[in-house]
């Protein structure tokens, strides 16, 4: 594997009244997409700050490309950030927040051009933002990530607020930067927006790291058997003393988790009961993503 | 690799940021106004001086309140961004902070000099045409060519003054409020309140007039007044740089 290109170690960022980030040790690799998941406040953003250095950490360290970020020669050119797509003074024009953000990195202008059609702005370039919406904001802050064709990529919620069109874009676009070896960091708090882009994920829950797996395994763990038969209860008992945990579901069929169908197949045949059907359920990401945050939702609402 | 990005780079994206915001503009329109309508008013309504670098004094009238507008701008460059939430886009593309607060005060100190230089030959021109002097007002007047001088310099570090307070206290109501004290409201109330040691303080404050009696407050020599704006002026810099390497975004 290839050396990592973001390193966070020990990270902790304390606030006055509660913990952001614990003790977060986590590697970025080049060359795929990297889901950033976790609910509302379970510290994405904290660390994504961190690593940007906007935000202090309480303890631990953060390197981008082997060094603090502050300490990058071309910033713009190594790393590209969308933190926050409200972040640009609402009386500038789109393209005088792009040149502003271009000339401080010595970056040609044509750069500004070229990422404001990359990300369909050209028509609205010369409005002040104040009127933009939100998902205009966020292809401006796409924009201002992409400038300086960076090595690294971070970005924080880039599909929230986009129309559907823009978020197959996004989704795209992600993948084939890192299809061309970049490293792609990107948050969210949902998992069916990470199902189709994402190789790997990086699960958190109130600070601290539930899951660092690549997207298969995550999938493997959580996927079962749905097998159908007219001598269910035979079936499922011998299923069991296969060692498999087996579910009665409500249409009749059984949830078989532990064996692969091949194997569920074979304990059919070998016990003589007849099977209507057979079908490897792949679990939502949805649901493994929920069996895993279930216990560290910091914002929960109550149930009546 | 090359050694990183020039800071004349960094000077140009805020000198960008400087002219694509309306505030610019119209504090600039405000300042043109306010300090060439007074110099030419209060030229015209002085039919004679002793001394040439007193008329040239008396036309400069406008500087005192005009400059709060190029105050104004100074904080407004660095509460702006926090205000607006910019700082993180500003922050992630220049880390280097002391370097950015730099590049911004050097962009805001050129803008007030620009002003500064062209409204002061104006209004030692209202002095020449208007204000009968024994001898006539001589741009080679070494008086005359000192009271222009200070009136410049003294217009550069207000912007320099507004940008640190902008970044000490990340507040535009705060940072205003503050400066507009410190320039124009305390040094005349300290003078005209009497016991001794307001005014002792009120001439430690940062008089933008400096070396001259204008606006009630209590005189002091030339190069005293010119440290104490200055002092003011590098000391919330300092200060300002500080905090804003501590503090997060």
């Amino acid at each position: 594997m290839l050396s990592p290109v973001i390193e966070v170690v020990a990270l902790t960022k304390e606030y006055r009244s509660r913990v952001a980030v614990s003790d977060l040790t986590v590697t970025i690799h080049p060359g795929r997409v990297t889901g950033f998941l976790g609910p509302n406040g379970s510290g994405k953003t904290t660390t994504m700050r961190c690593i940007l250095g906007l935000t202090r950490p309480t303890s631990g360290t953060t390197r981008v490309l082997g060094r603090p970020y502050r300490e990058l020669a071309h910033p713009m050119r190594r790393v590209g950030a969308l933190i926050d797509p409200r972040a640009r003074h609402p009386g500038r024009t789109a393209y005088a927040h792009l040149l502003a953000l271009a000339r401080s990195n010595a970056l040609p202008a044509h750069r500004v051009d070229d990422v404001v059609e990359l990300v369909g702005l050209g028509s609205v370039a010369h409005e002040r933002v104040r009127g933009f919406s939100l998902g205009m904001g966020q292809r401006l802050g796409l924009a201002a990530a992409l400038l300086g064709d960076p090595d690294v990529l971070l970005l924080d919620e880039p599909v929230n607020g986009l129309d559907p069109e823009g978020i197959r874009w996004v989704r795209e676009l992600l993948r084939d930067l890192a299809d061309e070896g970049r490293t792609v960091l990107v948050s969210s708090h949902l998992m069916s927006e990470m199902e189709d882009t994402a190789d790997h994920l990086v699960v958190l829950g109130r600070g601290r790291l539930l899951a660092d797996v690549p997207m298969q395994d995550l999938l493997g763990a959580h996927s079962a058997v749905r097998v159908r038969s007219p001598q269910a209860p035979v079936l499922a008992a011998a299923l069991q003393r296969a060692g498999a945990t087996i579910e009665l579901q409500i249409d009749g069929s059984l949830r078989v988790e532990g064996l692969d169908p091949d194997q569920v197949g074979d304990v059919a045949f070998l016990s003589g009961v007849r099977v209507h059907e057979l079908t490897r359920v792949t679990a939502s990401l949805e649901a493994a993503y929920l069996g895993l945050t279930g216990d560290e939702v910091e914002y929960r609402a109550a149930v009546p | 690799m090359s050694r990183g990005v020039p800071f004349s780079a960094v000077l140009r994206s805020e000198w960008t940021k400087l002219w694509s915001v309306r505030s610019t503009g119209w504090a600039t329109a405000v300042f043109v106004l306010a300090v060439g309508a007074a110099g030419a008013l209060a030229a015209a309504g002085t039919d004679t001086a002793d001394r040439p670098e007193t008329a040239v004094q008396t036309a400069l009238i406008g500087f005192g309140v005009g400059q709060l507008a190029l105050l104004v701008v100074g904080v407004l460059a660095v509460t702006a961004e926090f205000a607006s939430g910019s700082a993180v886009s500003t922050l992630t593309a220049v880390p280097r902070r002391t370097r950015l607060l730099l590049a911004k005060t050097v962009a805001i100190a050129g803008w007030c000099l620009q002003l500064g230089v062209v409204l002061a030959a104006g209004c030692f021109l209202a002095a020449r045409t208007l204000t009968a002097v024994p001898g006539g007002v001589a741009p080679t007047d070494p008086a005359v060519l000192r009271t222009l001088g200070l009136q410049i310099v003294a217009t550069a570090l207000v912007g320099v003054l507004g940008v640190a307070l902008g970044a000490v206290l990340r507040s535009t109501a705060g940072a205003v409020m503050v400066g507009t004290a410190l320039v124009l409201v305390l040094p005349p109330v300290l003078a005209l309140s009497g016991p001794r040691w307001a005014e002792r303080l009120s001439q430690a404050l940062p008089m933008l007039r400096v070396g001259q009696d204008a606006f009630f407050s209590v005189p002091t020599s030339w190069p005293v007044g010119m440290g104490v704006v200055a002092a003011w002026a590098v000391g919330a810099w300092v200060v300002g740089a500080v905090l804003l390497e501590r503090r997060d975004v």
